[in-house]
C-alpha cells in the first residue's frame, strides 16, 4: 500500500472515456426496443389508444360521422363488408365510409361504429379503475410500508370516530354539532403533536391516550387480506346492484375492488428500500420524511407498480366487458364490448360477426397489455438488466 | 493518562439490544446484544480504529451514534453535548456534524438520482441556496474527492466501485462534518482501489481537519491509518490502546487470535489457537470469550472481566491480562 497520497491516486481510473450518459428511463425504452413481444404490446395498446380516441370523436356529439345509435330495422343482421341498400334508406341514415365494415346487429345498427365507441370505454374504464387503484394502493402500501411499525394509539382511534361521526353528523343537517366534533378533534390532534415535540411525559389522566392498539402494517395488510377474500367480481356484482348504473359507478367500484395487489407491491418495495443505505444517508444528512418518500424510495417503487397497473388495466377491462355481458355494466344504448357481445349471443350462428367483432377486439387488447406488462417486468427486473 | 484536549465524541456504556420475537403472537423471547456496554472517545482530527468480526455490533454502534437506531442505553456527547437525550428536531444542526460513508457502494446510492442530486441533497442542507452556488459547491466536492465535475449528470451504475464510494464521500462532505463514521468503506472494494480511497480519506483528513470513526475487519488498513483501536467481541470493547501499541504488543486473547489471523503479521510471543472453533457453551455469567479462550480459568467462568489498563492508554478486558507479557514497550505504566 502506498504511505504517500499523490494526485494521481486521488483520480479515479477510467474517467477519461466513459461511456455516453444514459438516464434509467433512456436504459428501459432502449431494452424495450430490444423485446418485442413488449414492443408489440406497446404498439398495439398505442394503435388502440388512437382507435379509442378517434373513435370517441366521430361517435358522439349531436349529429356525428358514425352513429352507433342509429337504428335501421329494414338493415339487420347484414354480414361485414356488405353494401347497404341504398334504396330502402334515407340518405342520413347511410353509413359514412358505404359500407358496414363490420356488419350490422339485430336492430340494423352500424356494429363498426359501436365498436369505436365501446374501445372508448374500455379505454377509460381501464385507465380510471387502475389509476383509482393504484393511487389508493401507493397511498396505503407506502404508509403501511415505511411507517408501518409505528402503533395506532387510542388517541388515534378517537380522533377518527370524532371526524367520522362529525361527517355523519353533517349529512344530518345538524352542522353546530358537527362543527363542534371537528373543532375538538382537532384541537386535540393539534395538542397531542405539540406535547409530542416536548418530551414530557403525558398526565396521568391523560396516559389512555397514548395506549398504543395494533401496528399501522397490521391493520392496512389485514384490511386487504379482507378485501382479497371476497371473490372481487361478486363484490363488484353486488355494489353495482345497489348502485344507479352509470359508467363513472363501474368505473369507481372497480378500482375500489382491486387496490389490493398494488398495496402490496409497494408495501413489499418500501420495505426493502427503507433498510438500504442510500435511504439511511438521507436521514443521515436530516433530510424530511416527505423527502425520503416521494425523492428516495417512490422513483425506485414506481417499477412494480407500473407492471401491475398494466396488467390491471386488461383486468379492469375484462372486468367490464363480464358486467356488460350480465347486463349490470354501462346501461343501453350505450355500446360497450362487453353488452355488444351479450347483445349478439343470441345470434351468434347466424351473425356470428356479432359476438366475434367484440370478442377478438377484447382478446387482442388484453394480450396486448399483457404482454406490455410481461415484458416490463422483465426489462424493469435490475437482474436482467445487467446482463444486457 | 487522561487526554488534555476534550474529546471530539465520547461514547458511554451504549447499549442496543435487539428482541426477538418468535412464535404466532409474535413475544419477545430474549435478546441480541448487539451493543453492550461500548466506550469510545474520539479526539479531534483524530482515527479511532473499530475493529471485530462479522456481527459483533460495529456497524451497530456507528448507527447508534448516527442517530439511525435508538440506544437502549448510556450516553453519546459530540463537543461535549449530551445526544442522546435530544428529539430529532432539537438534533437536526448536529447532524450536520456528523456524517456517515457505507460499505456498500451499490445501495449506498439513489440508482434513481445523478450524481449531482445525491450530493445536492446535502448542499441544500447545508443551507446554501441559489442554483449557481449549489453548483459551485457539488463541483467542489467532486474535485475535493477525485471525481471529473463532468461526472455529475451521470448515474450510479455507470460508475465503478471505487468511484461510487467518492460520490459517497462526496454526499458526506457536503454538510461540512466535523466527524464522519466510514463503515467499512473498503471492504467492498479492490484492493488497488482500497488504497485509493484510503489515501483519500487521509488526504480529506489533513485538508480538512476530520475526525473518523474507522470501522473495518481489515487489521493492516486499521494499523494505517488509525491513531487509536478498539477491538469489539460480542458487542463489547475488549481492548482499546494506540494503534501501535495494539499491533506491537496485544494482549487480549481475542486480539492475538485477530491478529493471528492476519497473513504476514508480526510474530506474537503467545499463540492462540488460530481460528479454535467453540469447545464449550458460551459462558452465561462469565467472560464472552471465555467459550473459546485457551487460557479460560475458573475466575472467566464466574464474573465478566472489568476494563484493566496495562499500560499507558492501553486497556484489557481480561482478568489474565496483567499477568501476561503484553506491555513490554511500556514498562513505567505496568501495574
Amino acid at each position: 500500500m502506498a504511505t504517500t497520497a499523490n494526485p494521481v491516486d486521488r483520480m479515479g481510473t477510467d474517467e477519461t472515456h466513459m461511456p455516453p450518459s444514459r438516464s434509467p428511463w433512456a436504459e428501459t425504452w432502449h431494452l424495450l426496443c430490444k423485446n418485442r413481444m413488449a414492443l408489440t404490446g406497446l404498439v398495439i395498446f398505442l394503435v388502440f389508444f388512437g382507435v379509442a380516441v378517434a373513435g370517441l370523436t366521430v361517435t358522439s356529439g349531436k349529429d356525428p360521422i358514425l352513429d352507433p345509435a342509429r337504428v335501421r330495422l329494414q338493415e339487420k343482421l347484414r354480414p361485414p363488408f356488405s353494401a347497404p341498400k341504398t334504396d330502402s334508406l334515407r340518405s342520413e341514415e347511410l353509413p359514412a365510409l358505404g359500407i358496414y365494415i363490420l356488419g350490422t346487429d339485430d336492430l340494423g345498427r352500424d356494429v363498426f361504429a359501436r365498436m369505436l365507441q365501446g374501445a372508448w370505454v374500455s379505454l377509460t374504464v381501464g385507465f380510471v379503475a387502475v389509476g383509482i387503484a393504484v393511487g389508493i394502493g401507493i397511498l396505503l402500501g407506502g404508509i403501511s410500508g415505511y411507517y408501518g411499525r409505528q402503533y395506532i394509539q387510542s388517541g388515534h382511534i378517537l380522533f377518527w370516530l370524532l371526524l367520522v361521526l362529525a361527517i355523519v353528523l353533517a349529512f344530518q343537517k345538524i352542522l353546530s354539532a358537527a362543527a363542534v366534533l371537528l373543532i375538538v378533534a382537532i384541537a386535540g390532534w393539534l395538542w397531542k403533536k405539540r406535547h409530542d415535540r416536548r418530551v414530557s411525559p403525558l398526565p396521568v389522566c391523560l396516559k389512555w391516550i397514548a395506549l398504543p392498539t395494533m401496528q399501522v402494517d397490521t391493520l392496512i395488510m389485514r384490511a386487504v387480506d379482507i378485501m382479497l377474500c371476497f371473490p372481487s367480481f361478486f363484490l363488484i356484482l353486488t355494489v353495482v346492484a345497489l348502485l344507479p348504473p352509470s359508467i363513472y359507478n363501474i368505473m369507481v367500484i372497480i378500482g375500489l375492488t382491486s387496490w389490493m395487489g398494488t398495496t402490496r407491491f409497494v408495501r413489499a418495495e418500501f420495505l426493502s428500500l427503507r433498510e438500504q443505505d442510500f435511504v439511511a444517508a438521507a436521514r443521515a444528512l436530516g433530510i424530511s420524511d416527505t423527502r425520503i418518500i416521494f425523492r428516495h424510495i417512490m422513483p425506485n417503487a414506481v417499477a412494480p407498480v407500473l407492471v401491475s397497473a398494466t396488467l390491471g388495466i386488461a383486468s379492469a377491462m375484462l372486468t367490464e366487458a363480464g358486467l356488460s355481458f350480465l347486463g349490470f355494466g354501462v346501461p343501453p344504448p350505450h355500446a360497450t364490448w362487453g353488452n355488444i357481445l351479450s347483445d349478439g349471443k343470441a345470434f351468434i350462428f347466424d351473425a356470428p360477426w356479432l359476438t366475434f367483432a367484440p370478442g377478438v377486439a377484447i382478446l387482442i387488447v388484453v394480450l396486448a397489455f399483457n404482454l406490455f406488462g410481461e415484458g416490463m417486468r422483465d426489462i424493469l427486473n435490475p437482474k436482467l438488466r445487467e446482463r444486457n | 493518562m487522561i487526554s488534555k484536549v476534550t474529546p471530539l465524541l465520547r461514547v458511554e456504556a451504549l447499549k442496543k439490544y435487539f428482541p426477538v420475537r418468535r412464535g404466532f403472537l409474535q413475544q419477545v423471547g430474549g435478546c441480541v446484544r448487539a451493543v453492550d456496554g461500548v466506550d469510545l472517545e474520539i479526539q479531534p482530527k483524530q482515527t479511532l480504529g473499530l475493529v471485530g468480526e462479522s456481527g459483533c455490533g460495529k456497524s451497530t454502534v456507528a448507527r447508534l451514534i448516527m442517530r439511525l437506531l435508538t440506544p437502549d442505553g448510556g450516553t453519546v456527547r459530540f463537543d461535549g453535548r449530551e445526544i442522546t437525550v435530544l428529539n430529532e428536531r432539537a438534533f437536526k444542526p448536529l447532524r450536520k456534524q456528523i456524517q456517515m460513508i457505507f460499505q456498500d457502494p451499490y445501495s449506498s446510492l439513489n440508482p434513481r438520482m445523478t450524481v449531482a442530486q445525491t450530493i445536492s441533497d446535502g448542499v441544500r442542507m447545508a443551507g446554501i441556496k441559489g442554483k449557481s452556488d449549489q453548483r459551485k459547491r457539488i463541483r467542489q466536492l467532486l474535485e475535493m474527492v477525485g471525481m471529473p465535475v463532468a461526472s455529475a449528470g451521470r448515474y450510479p451504475h455507470e460508475f465503478s466501485g471505487g468511484q461510487r464510494q467518492r460520490v459517497g464521500i462526496a454526499r458526506a462532505l457536503s454538510v461540512s462534518p466535523q466527524l464522519i463514521l466510514c463503515d467499512e468503506p473498503i471492504s467492498a472494494l479492490d484492493v488497488s482501489i482500497q488504497a485509493q480511497i484510503i489515501n483519500l480519506l487521509k488526504d480529506l483528513q489533513a485538508e480538512l481537519g476530520l475526525s473518523y470513526l474507522f470501522i473495518s475487519h481489515d487489521l493492516n488498513v486499521v494499523s494505517y491509518i488509525c491513531d487509536h483501536v478498539c477491538v469489539m467481541y460480542r458487542g463489547r470493547i475488549v481492548e482499546s490502546a494506540p494503534a501501535s501499541d495494539l499491533f506491537d504488543h496485544p494482549c487480549h486473547p481475542y486480539t492475538l487470535r485477530l491478529l493471528a489471523a492476519v497473513p504476514e503479521t508480526t510474530e506474537v510471543g503467545w499463540s492462540p489457537q488460530v481460528g479454535a472453533g467453540s469447545q464449550r457453551a458460551p459462558l452465561p455469567d462469565g467472560c464472552a470469550f471465555g467459550d473459546q479462550c485457551p487460557d479460560c480459568h475458573d475466575d472467566c467462568v464466574i464474573e465478566p472481566p472489568a476494563m484493566v489498563r496495562v499500560g499507558g492508554q492501553h486497556y484489557v478486558r481480561c482478568w489474565n491480562a496483567t499477568r501476561r507479557q503484553c506491555s513490554a514497550a511500556d514498562p513505567e505504566g505496568r501495574h
